[in-house]
């Protein structure tokens, strides 16, 4: 039988692309953000001036089981970079910041009671978030309560940002050995307690697009996390900018009742007044 | 090799285990026969010695462990009494709590060992408290996390599996939170149902030389086991599954029939005593148990706590918090939810979960109940003692919600008048801010 060349060449190359073609899929890098914010953090009404910034809640993840020797200090070095880059890049927007670090909480038990409070409530918002609905938040579903209200007083802030990010380093499903950075962060206002806003960022590729594996992001964690940071924050807008307002159907809007601050004594003495009213039949 | 179908390999894994199982502790396995502690070097599994020094660390610089002088005090008694003599130099057994109100303890390979806040909130005396440190005393003496891993590297995907689970019990879709990183070190400790058996018959026998009584670690799994919302898969769901607490009951039972217990009641402290010196830990975790939305568990520990200190003005208070807290909810559930059902509330805030339940019959009566009772409880408190600031709170938030604005205010003021610096000051003064412009509006319930 006399063998075509061209038809042994298209072979050939198809040969070579079936075989290369897990390589090219891990080479994709994928860099992408989600963010969302309610109307009134959009319109300034609840745009916080101070936030506190806590210490970030870091998973690392490597290869198919959770990873053991680096992951308690990597996750620490980590946390260092992530704390910094977020801070430089919120204070460049205009915010002023109260970062809570972890020596801060082991100085002060009730601050480390209140931080843990606040934590377990804003984590059963945040997974609701991150599995289901990020544009949630513009309707102002996700409420962490009084506990976040009680630590942002405490710190003496308009605002909590409550920073979590999971690095994942190459696994055996993935095929090719593709990772990812996903990092959110959610600001509570004290006024509310409600998640007023929520930026984050997640960053997929493999070895040799960018380096999402463990070893790689851990060769250059504040690059990494100067990148992320950058992404999440694309639309997160400058202290005292008014967004324009989304259209949103106003009837899945949660109500929120706000009342104009006014001075403690005089409130008080109105409503001893109104109490001392008879009641209306 | 084993061929067949995957779960045809379960089933008949299962059975040997369980065969093996009955080996180890059936007939021959009088409590009374002792374990033979041997020394055992690391060798390839050194890193798990790593591993626990840098988790220490890691609880330490992030807070995780939560200090009680008078509660370490007594588990440290209890560990002294029940450790038996050490055969390697790497071990060095010491205890911690951790604020969790998951109910949980676990050790590592160098004779940390951890218990959860919910674990020892649940526990009602000193031989309870006992069975469970005895158990991880077990775990660390007889070296089963060396053991586990050792056969976990031959199986790999059993630790994959694990991950999966705590990635489904977080609801995170596949992101981790803080708390995963506590339940991927203790999947690490998850040794299997057969080093669990052992650990708990050998821990009856630490228990009996100790002067405890070993009939202690029956009630401990049940303990555990108590569920009033029905949560399905329990966290603890991700470690045993329903059959082997049934197995591990069993063999217990089987233990315990062959023991006479020498108690020395002298020495070992009675639900009585114990109670007051856990009671701030307790008090703290109906808190979280409400905060993570448990709060049928919540009322539950009240209730256990309020049998052996009725006069306790503050629990009356925490009682009708968690019952103010259940809402539309039953008390107890006994209805298993679908998968699908699961899911689809999954995806609910807890304020669209509520205004669910209220568009049922069911759910109103529950709210009205529940709110009754909330109230009986809070009255309660003040009764014991009328400066009972909870309570006040209490009464003002369930005012609040029942729209009495009048009463609502009348608590609140009180609350802020006995307790003027209050941490959520400016949430009560808000709240009355709203009263002010309802009144004004009047649009207060007659």
């Amino acid at each position: 039988m006399k063998i075509n060349r061209a038809r042994l060449g298209y072979l050939a190359a198809g040969i070579v692309m079936i075989l290369l073609a897990p390589v090219a899929f891990a080479q994709v890098c994928m860099l992408g953000e989600c963010s969302a914010m309610t109307t009134e953090f959009r319109n300034l009404e609840l745009r916080p001036t101070t936030i506190a910034l806590l210490p970030p809640e870091t998973t690392l993840k490597k290869k198919k089981t959770f990873s053991s020797e680096e992951m308690i200090s990597e996750s620490a070095m980590l946390e260092a970079s992530l704390t910094n880059a977020l801070s430089k890049r919120i204070t460049e927007l205009g915010y002023e910041l109260r970062i809570v670090t972890l020596e801060d909480t082991q100085a002060d038990d009730k601050l480390a009671a209140l931080m843990t409070q606040a934590n377990q409530r804003y984590n059963e918002e945040y997974s609701k978030i991150v599995a289901f609905k990020v544009s949630g938040v513009k309707y102002r579903r996700y409420s962490v309560g009084a506990d976040a209200r009680i630590l942002a007083d405490y710190l003496n802030v308009d605002a909590v940002a409550f920073p979590r990010m999971q690095a994942v380093g190459h696994t055996t499903f993935s095929f090719g050995g593709s990772g990812s950075i996903n990092m959110e962060f959610g600001i509570v206002h004290a006024r509310t307690g409600d998640i007023e806003g929520f930026f984050g960022a997640v960053n997929i590729g493999g070895p040799f697009s960018g380096g999402k594996s463990i070893k790689s992001i851990l060769k250059k964690p504040d690059k990494h996390m100067r990148k992320i940071v950058k992404t999440s924050t694309k639309k997160m807008p400058a202290a005292g900018k008014a967004l324009k307002p989304e259209n949103l159907d106003i009837t899945k809007i949660r109500a929120l009742e706000l009342h104009d601050p006014m001075d403690e004594e005089d409130m008080l003495s109105d409503l001893e007044a109104l109490l001392a009213e008879p009641v209306a039949d | 090799m084993i061929s067949g179908s995957p779960s045809f390999k379960i089933v008949l894994l299962v059975a040997i285990s369980l065969a093996s199982t009955q080996f180890a502790f059936g007939e021959k396995s009088a409590i009374s026969t002792p374990y033979n502690y041997q020394p055992e070097e690391p060798g390839k599994q050194a890193f798990l010695l790593e591993d626990a020094g840098e988790l220490e660390q890691l609880y330490v610089r992030r807070g995780i462990r939560y200090s009680h002088p008078a509660i370490e005090e007594l588990l440290e008694h209890i560990l002294y009494r029940l450790a038996p003599p050490l055969t390697d130099a790497y071990i060095s057994y010491r205890i911690y709590l951790i604020r969790d109100p998951s109910p949980i303890a676990f050790s590592l390979l160098d004779g940390q060992i951890y218990l959860h806040s919910g674990l020892l909130a649940r526990l009602e005396n000193e031989s309870q408290l006992a069975a469970v440190v005895a158990h991880e005393i077990h775990h660390v003496a007889a070296h089963h996390h060396i053991s586990a891993d050792r056969s976990r590297r031959s199986k790999e995907a059993g630790t994959q599996s694990v991950t999966v689970i705590a990635d489904i019990l977080l609801k995170t879709g596949g992101g981790l939170t803080d708390l995963a990183n506590t339940l991927a070190f203790m999947a690490k400790t998850t040794f299997g149902v057969e080093a669990e058996m052992e650990a708990d018959h050998y821990g009856l026998q630490l228990m009996e030389a100790a002067g405890y009584d070993p009939g202690a670690a029956r009630r401990v799994l049940e303990l555990i086991l108590e569920d009033p919302e029905f949560v399905t898969p329990r966290l603890l769901g991700a470690w045993s599954t329903q059959d082997e607490f049934d197995a591990r009951l069993a063999a217990l039972d089987q233990a315990n029939d062959t023991v006479a217990p020498q108690v020395d009641a002298t020495t070992v402290k009675s639900p009585e005593q114990i109670r007051p010196i856990t009671r701030s830990l307790i008090m703290m975790t109906i808190d979280d148990y409400i905060r993570v939305d448990h709060p049928g568990t919540a009322v539950g520990l009240c209730d256990k706590l309020l049998a052996v200190l009725p006069d306790d003005d503050t629990l009356h208070a925490a009682k009708g918090d968690a019952l103010r807290a259940l809402g539309p909810r039953p008390q107890v559930v006994t209805e298993q939810l679908s998968k699908g059902e699961r899911r689809r509330r999954d995806r609910l805030t807890r304020a669209e979960l509520f205004d669910e339940f209220m568009a049922t019959e069911a759910g109103q009566a529950h709210y009205k109940r529940n709110l009754d009772q909330a109230q009986i409880a809070y009255e309660h408190a003040i009764d014991i003692n009328a400066a009972s600031s909870r309570a006040h709170h209490g009464l003002g938030e369930l005012f609040f919600e029942r729209a009495d604005y009048r009463q609502a205010a009348r608590h609140y003021i009180q609350y802020l008048q006995l307790n003027p610096d209050a941490i959520d000051r400016s949430i009560v003064i808000d709240q009355l801010q709203k009263i002010r412009s309802r009144l004004q509006t009047n649009t207060e319930t007659p």
